[in-house]
């Protein structure tokens, strides 16, 4: 989709690297990787968690709230000033003129998991009335929070399309803003570790071993991370000194299988398609490719098909799946600001735990970091039940 | 924003079909619950068939009929899919499996349990490699998803297959979430000007609007427990044809103003 004079204003992310852009930008200078040993209920593996959620209780009025998705979500929007960020915000537009629009694919679904294992314990067989299934289970209930702790009043909603939803986002807040519903638009994804997507990613035989390695020649499978990132997108106008651009959005579906991508790259290739379009870009004009580059066999194949089958495979591109992990919900997000960090640094980021690509892809996998003026970006977001995103971004003049 | 309607597909208990629930909605036959009627789309292989749960068997049902009420196949629609709960019988089952002695989880049951699923199956089943979003807001998600819908219609000018559905939760979740009967809905939403069975006029606000009741009371128990139903009123205003005005949550203490013509 055509956007209009969008500009991407200020943006956070917490993850495995640690809290903030100060994480991010540290991490795209040395290519260090979050990944620690991970062990959940029997499966061991590598995870990219957030230190210090076990380490708050949350008390009066928000109890209901604890979750670890939501205090994740909290730890994140405390980073770089973003609240008080859309505060200013807040009080320049009014709070019902500022939507929120959040990602996740399996919200707070850990306090569930909690409190099953309870029940067991108790021999009960549901679920006692006083559990939050609202405030901390269901999909929305990271938006709500989000939404109300910021004290908006615009619409809120929550996408959940497994690991493109927080790059879909995006396109939900340009159409709120496109149809005059919002001023500005607070975006942004949170999914945090749970037993559900560890196990489920095993069971499907797509969780590594080791740390994540993508388009290496030896890659096997996915490490899970989480995290929390936010944006702010509005009219270019509304956001003085903003350096970065939403130049176009493009969204697409595989329609063939609900956890394998398309043979031919057919929904990836057409979303990267619909993106140029809409910026107005040919490839040529890319400098660099966030790519999804999960680090499954299959995944990492198909996005090089797709990369090559539109004359990409020279553009500079990686992957920071082996950085902090493969963040689900919150990769769309995470991607955007490690594009927009690596713009600013005029750096393209290294694919980090990844050695020696494998020989069969042709794609300009970025091994180490390479220093060159990045003005003009996609990044790639996937997910399960064939739901591709892509966004077009660029250094605004 | 401005949008014809060009299409009506429904799938609840009693309401099998749109034609059946437009003769409940005008008066002429009484509502009466009867088991879900839900047929295994066509257009999925075997094993997809065998595993494809009952919220997407009903998402796309409802789907399937609104859209062969207009001129639209499913490869010129946008899809958007809104669900307040999405699948909490496949949650109880792996929380279940997770917490045994040996946990496991069934790779089925996992990739089932994104709330993408139902669109996930919309593709495969139809072939329609168009863009498609899934969404909640909880117990407004009918009028968030609408919003979604209408801006997917104004501004990037596209028809737009609007799904939402709601199904009754596991015993397991009884004392937590109410959802009393299964429920989806389907609206084929066009760019204005396009013919079609219906002209709606939509205004969001930043308030809570009254929301718009059912006149039959076992209709309105349907609208308040299931957040899909809450589609009702509109429903009941196309059913019986000229002009309404419908008030609806739309997340947050925000809502939207509806005309219908």
């Amino acid at each position: 989709m055509r956007q209009a004079d969008l500009a991407v204003g200020p943006y956070t992310l917490t993850c495995a690297l640690g809290s903030g852009l100060r994480a991010v930008r540290e991490a795209i200078r040395t290519g260090r990787s979050g990944l620690r040993p991970y062990t959940s209920a029997q499966v061991s593996c590598y995870a990219g968690a957030v230190d210090g959620l076990e380490q708050v209780a949350w008390s009066g009025p928000w109890a209901r709230w604890d979750c670890r998705n939501n205090r994740l979500a909290l730890a994140a929007l405390e980073a770089d000033g973003f609240a008080q960020a859309v505060a200013v915000l807040r009080s320049r537009l009014g709070s019902e003129r500022i939507g929120c629009v959040m990602g996740t694919s399996t919200s707070g679904i850990g306090a569930t998991e909690a409190a099953y294992r309870d029940m067991r314990a108790r021999g009960a067989e549901a679920l006692p009335a006083q559990f939050p299934y609202r405030e901390t289970h269901n999909i929305h209930a990271v938006g709500h929070f989000v939404h109300s702790w910021l004290r908006l009043k615009g619409p809120a909603l929550t996408v959940s399309t497994a690991c493109s939803s927080s790059a879909k986002v995006f396109g939900v807040a340009a159409r709120l803003i496109a149809s005059g519903t919002c001023a500005a638009v607070v975006v942004g994804g949170v999914d945090s570790l749970c037993d559900t997507t560890i196990h489920g990613f095993a069971s499907l035989q797509l969780l590594s071993g080791r740390p994540a390695r993508p388009f290496a020649a030896d890659r096997d499978g996915i490490s899970v991370g989480e995290a929390g990132g936010f944006a702010i997108i509005a009219p270019r106008g509304l956001m003085d000194g903003a350096v970065l651009g939403l130049r176009g959005t493009g969204e697409s579906s595989d329609a063939y299988h609900m956890t394998a991508p398309h043979p031919a790259a057919a929904g990836a290739l057409s979303a990267m398609a619909q993106a140029l379009r809409a910026a107005q870009w040919t490839v040529a004009d890319v400098d660099y490719i966030h790519l999804h580059g999960t680090g499954t066999p299959l995944n990492d194949a198909a996005e090089d098909l797709a990369l090559v089958s539109m004359g990409a495979d020279k553009v500079a591109a990686s992957s920071l799946k082996g950085a902090l992990g493969h963040t689900l919900g919150a990769a769309g997000i995470a991607g955007v600001v490690f594009t927009a960090e690596a713009m600013a640094a005029g750096l393209v980021p290294a694919t980090t735990n990844t050695d020696c690509i494998d020989p069969a892809v042709r794609s300009a996998i970025a091994v180490a970091a390479q220093r060159r003026p990045l003005r003009r970006a996609l990044v790639n977001a996937f997910g399960f039940g064939g739901s591709n995103s892509v966004l077009a971004l660029a250094l605004l003049p | 924003m401005k949008v014809a309607i060009s299409g009506i597909g429904i799938m609840a208990e009693g309401l099998p079909d749109w034609e059946s629930a437009r003769r409940v909605l005008r008066g002429e036959i009484p509502y009466e619950k009867q088991p879900l009627r839900t047929a295994c789309p066509g257009g999925l292989g075997a094993n997809e068939a065998r595993r494809c749960p009952l919220p997407a068997r009903c998402a796309i049902d409802a789907g399937l009929q609104a859209l062969a009420m207009g001129p639209y196949a499913p490869s010129m629609v946008a899809t958007v899919f809104s669900s307040a709960s999405g699948d909490l019988d496949i949650a109880d089952r792996n929380c279940r499996g997770l917490v045994a002695p040996a946990p496991a989880l069934s790779p089925t049951l996992f990739h089932n349990s994104v709330h993408n699923a139902p669109a996930g199956y919309w593709g495969v089943a139809t072939g329609a490699q168009t863009r498609s979003i899934s969404l909640s807001a909880f117990d407004d998600s009918f009028g968030a998803g609408l919003l979604e819908a209408l801006t997917t219609v104004t501004v990037a000018g596209e028809a737009a297959l609007y799904v939402a559905y709601d199904m009754v939760p596991p015993p397991a979740f009884a004392r937590v979430r109410t959802v009393a009967a299964p429920f989806a809905v389907a609206l084929v939403l066009a760019p204005a000007g396009t013919p079609g069975c219906a002209v709606m006029e939509a205004s969001w606000v930043p308030a809570r609007v009254p929301e718009t009741r059912m006149g039959d009371a076992s209709l309105e128990d349907l609208r308040r427990h299931n957040p899909a139903a809450r589609s009702l009123p509109l429903l009941d205003a196309l059913a019986r044809g000229g002009r309404a005005s419908i008030g609806l949550g739309c997340g947050g203490e925000t809502g939207l103003c509806l005309t219908i013509e």
